[in-house]
């Protein structure tokens, strides 16, 4: 797939300027999400809540009540790595969402024009894709914080290890 | 069976620990030496310090655990032991750095693997650096040594599956593999190294020189962050650091002061030259933090037709240096081939891809095998390594940026490990590298690996070796410290930890470090006593 125009004006803003200036955007007050929180705000809840499926995709269970409580339980494991991050890294991480939540960067990464939490699954799989593939370095870097964050909290989560046969740490004592 | 924990019996028999994010009110300290950081360079020169009478304080950023803490669970470990949960990246975010951040540092949490400096290492540290004092000769007692004090011996278990296909692989190709020596005694061969040694059996600074240093009356200050050496003029007077919150993830406004007649600085190769940055130590020819050296590293993972559970037993024990020997020292870069340890979280961050491409590797966790190799930086003309600089809130952030000379040795390292693991039987093969279909046979992943774009975070390229920054030297327009350790400029203040080496070096460098720490420790015990 080759990078689409609108995609490679979208890299070419990408920048610290823009990272400053979707922090600004956003304001300091982004709503209080539904569940309480340490470290996601609602942007960063909605976002990770799109791409967790889609990044999972063939490891998530068919059934849908299970599906939803892994996922449930794999947000819950990205807010608390967030929360274990240093205070930079968190801060580079909220601006960093805080520009993947404008509508202008969702729109040309993923042709997701309705907020995230509406985005289709084919919608994400193009930003993911766009976002790999782009020439700014900043949209892959943030592919890869998705990427971390989403299979870290699934795959240090001892429900997930059964699938793979992991049999989890031996017994010491 | 009960497994003895040496920590929670010191502390019970009254070691002078001292939890600085518990504090409620500043710490005014006085010592001796006070050392900054309690890895291989700290955790040698506490014991040492300590022995010879001396009323030392050692000073951890992480948090005091023992074995009954280790409880071998990666999503406790990254975040408790290791420095920004295990993801401290590089200024552009495309290289991931594993640092231990707890008592006993890196040696916590590291592999076991131990390697005396090359013989070709520090010839050219000779030849390029003027330094005679380190040749292989000078330097073997102190090998000898720290051998010794850490139980350093061949590893005579039968190497797990994930090392066996590399002996296996790389001697159908006619390569030479070699066992890779081990710090451990009584080893359980489980597996878990990288999250604390659940037995005490690895001997980490943790279970040897700090518990001995303890003994002696050393101070132990945990979760405080060195911050600033106080300069009067040619002298260091005392260090300013601040305690850590209960999480460990941030710096408080609690202050810990100590004064001391000499000041040891051992907090590892992005730790010490940012405290020299932040200190304003004099640096007439701006060399703290420049020349920082990473082993930078890439990923190679196979599919076997038998089951390799790579998660047990000693993650490391075999290694081949081949590729560090098909080119001169200070030519392309030449690579260690190594197997990395295989727990579902790690191996999960590090494959490329995602969704049922990135499902269907790990639905066969059981059958993977992963091979590293670690490119030797510092040596040819273009590897000038990276450059630890301060934030606006002056903690370190290290430039890395990787060069064409990185990506050449990047793109034949990516070969040489498809063509080990094919050798050895794999039937699939996929290297860490952007996105796409594994590779079936050798011709079409050669074929791909020829053609790779290789980009930052594109490809992923991972680093455990942070070396360099504050190296030493003879001559002071290109070394922070003289061979003895001292600073150039500051003449009660020692650098003692990887941060000296003038290049990387070639070799997993925990031996390295405990080598020269302890020949610097010693020398200044004899200076002061």
């Amino acid at each position: 797939m080759s990078l689409s125009r609108r995609t490679f004006v979208a890299a070419g803003f990408v920048g610290a300027a823009a990272l400053a200036a979707a922090a600004w955007l956003r304001g300091p007050h982004a709503p209080a999400s539904r569940t309480p929180r340490r470290a996601l705000d609602a942007d960063g809840e909605a976002i990770f809540a799109a791409v967790a499926p889609v990044l999972l995709a063939g490891a998530l269970p068919e059934d849908k009540a299970a599906r939803d409580a892994a996922l449930a339980q794999t947000l819950d494991g990205i807010d608390t790595a967030i929360a274990g991050l240093s205070p930079t890294a968190q801060a580079e991480l909220s601006q960093l969402i805080a520009l993947l939540a404008l509508p202008p960067v969702r729109f040309a990464f993923a042709r997701v024009s309705d907020a995230w939490p509406g985005a289709a699954p084919a919608e994400v799989r193009r930003f993911l894709d766009n976002c790999r593939k782009s020439r700014a370095t900043l949209m892959r870097a943030a592919y890869d914080a998705l990427h971390d964050l989403t299979f870290a909290a699934w795959y240090g989560n001892a429900n997930s290890w059964a699938a793979i046969g992991y049999p989890g740490p031996p017994q010491v004592t | 069976m009960t497994i003895a924990d040496p920590i929670e019996a010191g502390l019970r028999g009254g070691w002078n620990v001292i939890d600085a994010s518990r504090a409620e009110r500043d710490l005014a300290l006085d010592a001796d030496v006070v050392i900054a950081g309690s890895g291989a360079g700290g955790g040698t020169a506490a014991e040492i310090l300590a022995r010879a009478g001396l009323r030392v304080v050692l000073l951890e950023e992480g948090p005091l655990r023992s074995s009954r803490d280790f409880r071998m669970q990666e999503r406790e470990a990254y975040p408790d032991l290791y420095q920004e949960s295990a993801s401290r990246k590089t200024a552009d975010k495309a290289i991931n750095i594993l640092q231990g951040r707890c008592v006993g540092g890196g040696t916590t949490v590291n592999w076991t693997s131990s390697f005396r400096t090359p013989p070709a290492t520090l010839s050219f540290w000779e030849r390029e650096y003027g330094l005679r004092e380190f040749s292989t000769e000078a330097m073997t007692p102190w090998f000898e040594r720290m051998e010794a004090r850490l139980s350093i011996a061949p590893w005579t278990v039968a190497p797990n599956a994930n090392n066996a296909v590399l002996a296996r692989g790389a001697s159908n190709l006619g390569m030479v593999t070699t066992a890779i020596r081990r710090n451990v005694k009584g080893c359980w061969n489980l597996g878990y190294c990288g999250m604390g040694c659940p037995t005490n059996a690895k001997q980490s600074m943790l279970v040897t020189t700090i518990p001995s240093a303890l003994d002696r009356g050393a101070m132990l200050v945990t979760r405080v962050r060195a911050h600033r050496l106080v300069l009067a003029g040619d002298q260091v007077a005392s260090l300013e650091c601040f305690a850590m919150d209960a999480a460990g993830t941030a710096a408080t406004s609690r202050k810990v002061t100590v004064r001391a007649r000499t000041f040891v600085a051992a907090a590892g190769a992005i730790g010490t030259p940012a405290l020299l940055l932040r200190s304003g130590a004099p640096d007439p020819h701006a060399l703290a933090g420049k020349r920082t050296f990473l082993h930078p590293s890439v990923v190679s993972a196979a599919l076997m037709p038998d089951v390799i559970d790579g998660f047990a037993g000693a993650p490391q024990s075999i290694y081949s240096d081949h590729f560090l020997e098909t080119h001169p020292i200070d030519g392309p870069a030449g690579f260690k081939v190594e197997a990395p340890p295989l727990h579902p979280l790690l191996t999960a961050t590090t494959l490329p891809d995602d969704g049922v491409v990135h499902a269907h590797w790990m639905r066969d966790f059981r059958r993977m095998q992963v091979l590293i190799a670690l490119l030797r930086d510092g040596f040819h003309a273009q590897s000038a390594g990276g450059t630890v600089r301060l934030r606006d809130d002056g903690t370190p952030l290290l430039d890395y940026p990787l060069t064409p000379f990185v990506w050449d040795g990047v793109r034949r390292a990516f070969l040489a490990m498809a063509e080990i693991q094919f050798a050895a039987g794999a039937k699939q093969v996929s290297p860490a590298h952007g996105f796409g279909a594994p590779f079936t046979s050798l011709a079409t992943a050669k074929a791909a690996i020829d053609a790779f774009d290789l980009r930052p975070l594109y490809t992923r390229v991972v680093s455990a070796h942070v070396m360099g920054g504050a190296p030493f030297g003879v001559d002071p327009a290109r070394s922070v410290a003289g061979v003895d350790g001292r600073h150039h400029h500051l003449r009660n203040l020692y650098v003692c930890d990887g941060s000296l080496f003038p290049t990387s070096i070639g070799a997993n460098p925990q031996l390295s470090i405990y080598a020269f720490a302890a020949r610097i420790a010693a020398g200044l015990a004899e200076s002061l006593v």
